[in-house]
């Protein structure tokens, strides 16, 4: 039994491990697209804040996790007010989006009029 | 030791060897290129997408530290999952699918909008720049 117990952990090292390291490998060296991570991809204004912050958020609260997960020797308690952070960092980032959506939209929609009123 | 006993360890050697043989093969296909992951965080139009790469982040995260506190355990044992964490991937898993529904009603309003399907995927998919992109055109 203490074979296989050590077995299956080697195995789920070796998993994540590769996994992970391919990832960040592919990640930097460009072989996993990240083009346009953070551009603001319906009005093309360059970087778009809504995404960095939430990028900022994500990445400072995987590292919080991470350290008390060390720290404590346990799933860590996430204080409600970091929950509250992260959901509205995201509603932010899908607010801009919704809102870029309906510009867009409202953009065609005009243009249309302005068409059909020139051909009239 | 008991017939049960037999079994318990027979399954248990079945499902090793059995996830220990497709762990292998995903990771030497993927690292050989066979199974493509360079579109893994992006979008159906080919630019990376927020929402998949945090996703990624916390799946890998919540991976890494569930795996390393079941292996410091004696005997090792699977940790209480607090309701944080699941509301953490909830908040994750809900930003990717909403994120998911705007982009594609926003497709499909502007392929409505100009009568032409949205556009497909570039054909490089690496943010490296392609030798002779920015080559100025030869008279």
């Amino acid at each position: 039994m203490e074979t296989l117990s050590t077995i299956v952990r080697y195995e789920a090292l070796f998993l994540l491990t590769g996994l992970a390291l391919i990832l960040i490998y592919r990640l930097f060296t460009g072989q996993i697209n990240t083009k346009g991570l953070l551009d603001d991809k319906i009005h093309k204004r360059g970087i778009s804040p809504s995404r960095l912050q939430a990028l900022i958020v994500t990445m400072l609260i995987a590292i919080y996790y991470v350290v008390k997960v060390m720290e404590t020797q346990k799933l860590p308690n996430i204080p409600s007010e970091y929950l509250w952070a992260l959901g509205g960092s995201h509603s932010f980032y899908l607010g801009a989006k919704v809102y870029g959506l309906l510009a867009s939209k409202f953009e065609l929609a005009a243009a249309r009029m302005l068409k059909g009123s020139v051909k009239q | 030791m008991t017939k049960y006993e037999i079994l318990g360890l027979t399954i248990g050697w079945i499902l090793t060897v059995f996830i220990g043989l497709l762990a292998l093969i995903i990771v030497w296909k993927i690292a050989k290129g066979d199974i493509d992951i360079n579109y893994l965080i992006s979008d159906e139009l080919g630019y990376a997408s927020l929402s998949r790469f945090q996703f990624l982040v916390f799946t890998f995260v919540v991976a890494m530290s569930l795996f390393y506190l079941i292996v410091i355990g004696t005997p090792p044992q699977y940790p209480i999952v607090p309701k944080e964490i699941l509301a953490l991937l909830g908040i994750s898993g809900g930003s990717y699918v909403l994120s998911k529904g705007i982009q594609s009603s926003r497709d499909v309003g502007i392929s409505e909008a100009t009568k032409q399907p949205p556009k497909e995927a570039p054909e490089q998919p690496t943010n490296t720049p392609v030798i002779g992109d920015d080559e100025p055109e030869k008279p």
